[in-house]
């Protein structure tokens, strides 16, 4: 018995030993724990009173995202470790699209999956912080980046999968990933 | 959205205590669960559990009774990958009990969806026991599963998350029919994403259609490996 439990023990420890090569942490964090420059900014955009703040440690570094309801949509703000800003990303409808854009997107679709189904939309506001504030609050669009990023399902010959697909501003793709799920034997079994 | 689940698992248990005279027991459920990915989407999963009960009796009665060894399952299942985010598994089960072996066949058909930060996993089953001497089992069962991280959006490594299900089993044995509801909060920790383990409790309760009400609590630990 005892010589069981020391192999699993010696089993786990060699599977965490192996876990140990992509780092990637993500946690909630108090407002006082922000950098103040990222603080600053958000209340510049967005006027809640509802913003929860997410660290994300991995091997690239340290990153901060804020996240927030505003005029019925959906914000997300992505900072750097020292509170820079590197983009803003606000969830849309299919339909608030441009139709030029969606056509774009969809031949690009059309061209890569036999079939597929659009499951979140983002519109991905990029610029320096006094461009972005100028934007937002006086709709001035000076220097603005800005992508799409469509998360949905598609079907190829090797199966159904889950992707992230990002456009261009006039609608052209430009990366594609693969979503790999969470383990769900604990759901499953 | 956790008081609220807080407020279930609480409201389930004062009920359960609100019966008259009934049998209970409680008891340990230790379970070992490892799956091995193949190719082309399919999947091996075998699961052990080690069912001991430390007490058992009648409420309100000076019957009861202390440590039994009840019984070891083996159950090899086999599942494929049918869409997104369904699986179709079917498998055998192996029930060691004192004096004999209890075959299981099972079925089941899972759909698991990833909602932003939370899970829900809808898992349709069927199985069908032979014991010695006694007719078929047949449970029509249904089970729903939530999960969430306990910081952040995700669950990474070294985290922990909660976990609750709760199940619906419909037992037809003979001319006999039954109800069982199960209710299972778990909190889990990741070493990293195929190596879990979870702790948490189980509640159930069945006949209790009839005047016989049976309500058993289980302290439950699970390992989950995927190799």
């Amino acid at each position: 018995m005892k010589k069981l439990i020391f192999l699993l023990l010696l089993f786990l420890a060699v599977l965490q030993l192996s876990a140990q090569t992509k780092y990637e942490h993500e946690s909630k964090i108090s407002f006082e724990n922000v950098p103040e420059k990222a603080r600053l900014f958000v209340s510049k955009i967005i006027q809640s009173k509802k913003v929860k703040w997410y660290k994300e440690q991995s091997n690239n570094g340290i990153s901060f995202e804020a996240k927030s309801k505003f005029k019925g949509k959906k914000y997300s703000i992505e900072f750097d470790s020292n509170g820079t800003i590197e983009d803003i990303e606000i969830e849309k409808k299919w339909n608030d699209l441009p139709k030029t854009i969606k056509q774009n997107i969809i031949n690009s679709l059309q061209n890569t999956f036999i079939k597929h189904k659009i499951r979140k939309i983002q519109i991905q506001f990029s610029a320096k912080e006094k461009d972005l504030i100028n934007y937002f609050n006086n709709d001035i669009k000076n220097n603005i980046t800005i992508k799409y990023e469509i998360v949905l399902k598609g079907k190829t010959d090797s199966g159904k999968h889950l992707y992230e697909f990002l456009f261009n501003h006039d609608g052209q793709l430009e990366s594609t990933s693969k979503i790999v799920f969470r383990n769900t034997d604990n759901i499953e079994f | 959205m956790k008081k609220r689940y807080a407020f279930l698992v609480l409201f389930l248990l004062v009920i359960s205590v609100s019966f008259g005279q009934n049998r209970y027991q409680v008891g340990t459920l230790p379970t070992l669960n490892i799956s091995k990915s193949l190719n082309n989407n399919w999947q091996l999963n075998f699961k052990s559990e080690f069912r001991q009960l430390f007490k058992e009796g009648i409420t309100n009665s000076t019957q009861n009774s202390g440590y039994d060894y009840v019984h070891t399952d083996a159950a090899f299942v086999i599942s494929k990958k049918v869409g997104l985010n369904n699986k179709l598994a079917g498998g055998f089960l192996l029930r060691f009990t004192d004096d004999d072996v209890i075959k299981r066949s099972i079925q089941q058909f899972t759909v698991i969806k990833s909602l932003n930060s939370y899970r829900l996993g809808h898992r349709f089953a069927s199985d069908q026991t032979f014991d010695t001497d006694q007719d078929m089992q047949l449970r029509l069962r249904y089970r729903l599963t939530f999960d969430l991280p306990l910081n952040g959006q995700t669950v990474d490594p070294t985290e922990w998350y909660f976990k609750i299900s709760n199940e619906y089993l419909n037992i037809f044995k003979g001319n006999i029919y039954d109800l069982e509801l199960r209710l299972s909060p778990n909190f889990g920790y990741v070493f990293t994403d195929n190596n879990k383990l979870e702790l948490g409790l189980e509640y159930r309760i069945n006949d209790f259609v009839n005047d016989d009400t049976r309500q058993r609590y289980w302290l439950t630990i699970g390992w989950y490996l995927s190799l």
